[in-house]
């Protein structure tokens, strides 16, 4: 039998729609992907004196360099430390880089990213002026300035990182502000007289904070990335302190005879790094969605 | 254009002149007087203030500062205090293999992510979307010296293809000899641009403008070159441009592991050896590289659409 | 880390003993001594390197450093980096024989040293040019010599001590004469500040001399592109007959560890120098590649600056050294390729096996404690440079195996500029410096500084602020000997004495360690820690 028209746009639809089912179910997925992966990270640092064999620290000389065993599940470092044990409890110290070093700046620049947009004129110019400057410095000269008057170790990373991250942030945001504030919304808030300053935090701020929170994931990433960084120029925590960075820097001294020491934590950073991604695009689609519907 | 670029570069003065006064007052709060660390220990007082005289350092900041800009205006970045050379030479060296690793770290980046962005928002939530965003969340997220150690490896140790380091001789020559390390940076830019091409297309393809095109029935490769790339593209090009800009001063890391002569050494040596001169002529370079960076991608952006005001 | 980042190398080696010396223009008074002919004789092994006479004349031979150099002047630069490159440019008056005990004839062929040891006369080797064709003459010598002597011009000058004339007698005669007789001044002459260049050249364009010197030494340098490569070739002229070998030495500069393995594993270059501990092992099993391991004059320990309580008690330092696990450290860190130290300066002349290292042993370590001024333990900051990550390996096992004596160790990495600042100013507790080295073979230069508070302007041995009259005394008893047999007393005790007082931890003596390919042949690197390219020679 010929199909009638209506039955063949019928089928169509209906597996269009299977498709849109099957593609949104996908995308749940790998934002839940990605909220697993940061809880098992969360759940090493919590309860990392139960999860971790040996204390990070623990040196056995000589048990230097195990490859990885059912003893040693990352096997031993070049001072015989275990390197599972030191990665759980560095779980606890990237966390707090990352937190730190992502959502201190992502405050401070959404707020004067949001001011400098709302109020436009001299007040934009020069928080905009100074982002620039920011971004323009070298940013590496910053930190071995910081890090020369405080003193080595995360303070200065921290102190550098506030001073500097906050700019992407801003930006960001400002752009975001410039098309916010000609929305309804805010002109409605306008004409009824709302005072400025309960326009842009009530009402505003909350519609910018999603650009931010999806970039805040990429950051966090970077972050660490930074410390790993700053720990390979011999500019990262304090020895011995356990951190993926650091024991990734330390590590590529003997990444051609004793690979698992660099390996397996490098591989770490990359897994949590993927997380953060996802939850951030998870986030953004999600997010997304709903944003165009409220407006 | 004229008027749009005069605009432009009025308004970088500002900024150049804070990164200056920036890392100048910055350099000066770090303890450490590089005549005594270059002289040692118990110099007595007399042999360092007469060096310090000799290369001028013992006038009031303020006066050191001035000169410094007045200077630059000229060319003049000042001499190195520890390899008693001009600054500017010792940065014309080196601007070349930085310059020459980031244009084909970038284009290799460029090359790549146009057609993973475009076929990963055109299949958006099919398998071969996931697997090229799995595929640059891996690059993404990998430390660089790490990702720099395996290329090596395989690529030079156990293939024999490229040089382990160094920056060669002759075009040819840095080609090859730069090609590891524009992967290890390009392959970094390519999961940024990806995703930022991919969401910004995603972004682009729901709008109604493109959904009339389609309607209409105009076929895929036409409605994704014509009417959405443009405008994916000036979100990506901004993508690009702030991390060649953190890259500038940031590719230290790199430069190490391949042994480029380039300026991230360089940056790193002056901050070490206190040598003020260097710093802030570096500084400067930076500023204006990344000045000049920004200023491309807003012609670019002009170039990819007319309409964008360049105000 | 990579073990030792360029940018740290640049500061290490402007931190070394060498450079502050100079700075600090230390005199020689020390060290005169009455009529005592120094050096030539009473070497015990002075055969000269033999080849075997089969070495092929040709080839280019490449070495990857990861130092470079900064200048080629002789006179201008105190880093590792330029030093070891102009030995093989220039030659001095006397160079060291083999086994780096003593000095012998270079380019002066003999020499007369009058009865009251002030008038030295030295003949020149007839023949030798420069390698740009120029004839060596008495002028170029008394030149050089006076540049080198002069104290507004030579940072080393008080290596020459108390010089008061330099002139020359005819045209293969140069006579130096003294104010006072100078036993060191013989060996001193092979300091690369005493180099002898062609004056006519030098005096023509001093500034550009420096990068492109002339020298009598077996290569000349045909190019240096900084932070890349430089670039010798044979020396035509050399007076040495056929040698170099070599038709050229090309010397990238390869700043990271791995990096410069591989490029020796892949036949990049032919040697690579500073292989670190961790790959030696493994670079040896390989049949293409030997890692030379080579004595040089160096002496790591872990500086304590006796001057800040509780350090100053002796029993805690005493403590320190037994509660410091040097066989472990070397055998985990240095994968045994390093001597429990005994002494507190390198192993040079005069040292003795005999005199006993501290053992490791934690319970005398606690005993000396309870004895001390700190019974119950104390906090103590420890300065580690950052880019070595050899030393942050050893600050990490040090710090846990003094917690045991109740010694606390806070690590903090500093970059060397800092690190060297607080340093040379008392301003440190423990750390910052962990080596120190020798450029001269005779080791009363490195006894004084390390160990005699009062010597000259001042390093307060050192910065470790060891005050000891008995030290001082030995010291001063060695260098005013006349005999070898109360030298070899003198030092003997001093290093009794030392050992005794422990003003640091003594460490480990460490060797060169080389990666060559093994159609190399003939490479050594000499205890002052330069190499002899001039018997390099590339099988086929």
């Amino acid at each position: 039998m010929i199909a009638t028209r209506q039955e063949v746009v019928l089928a169509q639809v209906g597996r269009l729609q299977r498709r849109a089912r099957a593609d949104r179910r996908w995308a749940s997925w790998t934002l839940w992907i990605g909220v697993g992966i940061l809880a098992v990270v969360a759940l090493a640092a919590i309860f990392a004196p139960l999860i971790a064999p040996a204390a990070p620290n623990a040196q056995n000389l000589a048990d230097a360099f195990q490859p990885p065993s059912w003893g040693h599940l990352m096997g031993t470092d070049n001072l015989g430390r275990d390197v599972f044990s030191r990665v759980v409890y560095a779980a606890r110290v990237d966390l707090q880089i990352g937190v730190i070093m992502t959502y201190v700046p992502l405050v401070t620049g959404v707020v004067l990213g949001a001011i400098a947009g709302y109020f436009g004129g001299w007040v934009d110019t020069l928080i905009m002026r100074l982002v620039d400057v920011v971004i323009a410095f070298p940013f590496l000269v910053l930190v071995i300035a910081i890090l020369a008057v405080v003193g080595p170790g995360l303070k200065g990373m921290y102190i550098a990182v506030l001073a500097v991250g906050w700019s992407l942030y801003a930006r960001l945001t400002r752009a975001e502000m410039l098309v916010l504030r000609e929305q309804q919304f805010v002109l409605a808030a306008e004409s009824l007289a709302f005072s400025r300053w309960r326009i842009i935090f009530r009402h505003a701020v909350p519609n910018l904070l999603r650009p931010n929170i999806v970039f805040s994931m990429a950051d966090f990433v970077l972050n660490i990335l930074l410390a790993a960084s700053l720990s390979f120029l011999g500019l990262g925590v304090r020895p011995p302190t356990a951190e993926w960075g650091a024991i990734v820097a330390e590590g590529q001294n003997f990444l051609l005879n004793a690979w698992w020491i660099t390996t397996l934590p490098g591989l770490v950073i990359v897994i949590v790094g993927i997380g953060l991604s996802l939850i951030g695009d998870g986030l953004a689609e999600r997010l997304g969605e709903r944003f165009r519907l409220t407006v | 254009m004229i008027g749009f670029l005069g605009h432009r570069l009025l308004h970088t003065v500002p900024v150049i002149v804070g990164i200056t006064l920036a890392s100048f007052v910055l350099i000066h709060l770090v303890p450490g007087d590089p005549i005594r660390i270059m002289l040692g220990g118990k110099a007595t007082k007399e042999h360092v203030a007469e060096v310090s005289h000799t290369l001028k350092l013992d006038r009031p900041l303020p006066v050191q500062y001035l000169t410094f800009v007045g200077d630059a205006t000229h060319g003049d970045l000042g001499e190195s205090i520890i390899q008693r050379r001009p600054v500017s030479g010792i940065v014309s060296e080196r601007i070349g293999p930085s310059i020459f690793l980031l244009a084909y770290a970038t284009l290799i980046g460029v090359v790549l992510a146009l057609p993973l962005g475009i076929l990963s928002a055109l299949r958006q939530n099919r398998p071969l979307d996931h697997a090229i965003r799995l595929l640059t969340l891996v690059a993404f997220a990998m430390p660089s010296f790490w990702l720099a150690l395996i290329l090596i490896r395989t690529f030079s140790l156990d293939l024999g293809i490229f040089p382990v380091s160094g920056y060669g001789t002759g075009f040819v020559g840095h080609v090859r000899n730069l090609t590891l390390p524009a992967l290890t940076i390009g392959l970094f830019l390519t999961s940024m641009l990806v995703r930022s091409l991919r969401s910004s297309l995603i972004d682009v393809f729901s709008e109604e403008y493109v959904e009339a095109a389609r309607a209409r029935g105009l076929s895929e490769s036409r409605v994704v070159l014509r009417h959405s790339l443009r405008n994916a593209l000036i979100a990506t090009l901004t993508v690009l441009a702030v991390n060649l800009g953190f890259l500038i001063g940031g590719a230290v890391v790199i430069e190490k592991v391949f042994d480029i002569p380039g300026l991230g050494q360089l940056l790193v040596d002056s901050i070490f050896t206190r040598d003020f001169p260097v710093l802030q002529g570096l500084t400067l370079v930076f500023g204006l590289l990344v000045i000049a960076i920004n200023l491309l991608s807003d012609l670019a952006y002009a170039v990819i659409d007319p309409r964008v005001r360049l105000a | 880390m990579s073990n030792e980042s360029e940018f740290d190398q640049l500061i290490r080696a402007e931190m070394s003993r060498r450079e502050l010396l100079r700075r600090l223009g230390l005199g020689g008074a020390a060290l005169t001594v009455p009529g005592l002919l120094a050096a030539c004789g009473g070497s015990k092994k002075s055969a000269a390197t033999t080849t075997g006479g089969n070495a092929i004349r040709g080839g280019v031979f490449r070495m990857a450093r990861n130092e470079e150099p900064l200048s080629f002047d002789p006179l201008i630069p105190s880093d590792n980096g330029s030093i070891w490159v102009l030995y093989n440019i220039f030659d001095q008056l006397t160079t060291v024989n083999a086994d780096s005990t003593d000095v012998v004839p270079s380019l002066a062929e003999s020499w007369e040293i009058s009865p009251d040891g002030t008038i030295y006369t030295f003949k020149l080797r007839k023949g030798v040019h420069f390698s740009n064709g120029m004839a060596l003459t008495a002028d170029d010598v008394v030149f050089s010599l006076q540049r080198a002597f002069d104290p507004k011009k030579s940072g080393y000058s008080f290596l020459f001590g108390p010089v008061s004339q330099v002139k020359k007698l005819d045209a293969s005669t140069v006579q130096v004469t003294l104010k006072t007789p100078f036993a060191p001044l013989l060996q001193n002459l092979n300091v690369f500040p005493a180099s002898i260049v062609p004056a006519k050249v030098l005096q023509a364009d001093e500034k550009g001399f420096a990068q492109k010197p002339i020298g009598t030494g077996p290569f000349a340098l045909k190019a240096f592109s900084k932070g890349q490569l430089t670039h010798l070739v044979r020396n035509e002229s050399y007076w040495k007959p056929g040698k170099p070998y070599l038709d050229e030495v090309r010397i990238p500069y390869v700043t990271d560890d791995n990096t410069r393995i591989l490029k020796l594993q892949a036949g990049e270059v032919d040697a690579a120098v500073n292989i670190p501990y961790v790959q030696i092992a493994q670079l040896d099993k390989r049949n293409d590649v030997d890692v030379k391991i080579e004595e040089l004059y160096r002496f790591d320990g872990i500086w304590l600056n006796n001057a800040k309580e509780p350090l100053d008690d002796v029993r805690i330092r005493q403590a320190l050294n037994y509660a410091t696990d040097k066989e472990s450290i070397i055998k985990s860190v240095l994968f045994g390729h390093a001597e429990v130290a005994n002494h507190m300066m390198p192993k040079m002349k005069y040292w003795r096996e005999d005199v006993k290292a501290y053992e490791y042993d934690i319970a005398k370590a606690k005993e000396l404690m309870k004895q001390s001024k700190a019974p119950g333990g104390f906090k103590v900051p420890l300065v580690v440079p950052t880019g070595d990550s050899i030393i942050s390996q050893v600050a990490q096992i040090v710090k846990q195996s003094w917690a045991e004596i109740g010694v606390n160790a806070e690590i903090s990495n500093l970059d060397i500029g800092t690190a060297y600042t607080n340093f040379s100013n008392s301003n440190y507790v423990a750390g910052n410096n962990w080596y120190i080295t020798s450029d001269v073979v005779a080791p009363d230069e490195l006894a004084a500084i390390q160990f005699d508070y009062s010597a000259t302007a001042g390093t307060k041995s050192f910065f470790t602020n060891y005050k000891s009259a008995e030290a001082t005394a030995l010291v001063n008893k060695a260098a005013g000997a006349t005999d070898e047999s109360t030298r070899a007393d003198a030092f003997g005790k001093l290093q009794e004495v030392v050992m005794r007082d422990a003003p640091m931890v003594a460490l480990y003596f460490t060797p060169a360690r080389t990666g060559i390919r093994t159609n190399v042949q003939d490479f050594h690197t000499v205890k002052t820690a330069w190499w002899r390219l001039e018997n390099v020679w590339l099988k086929s």
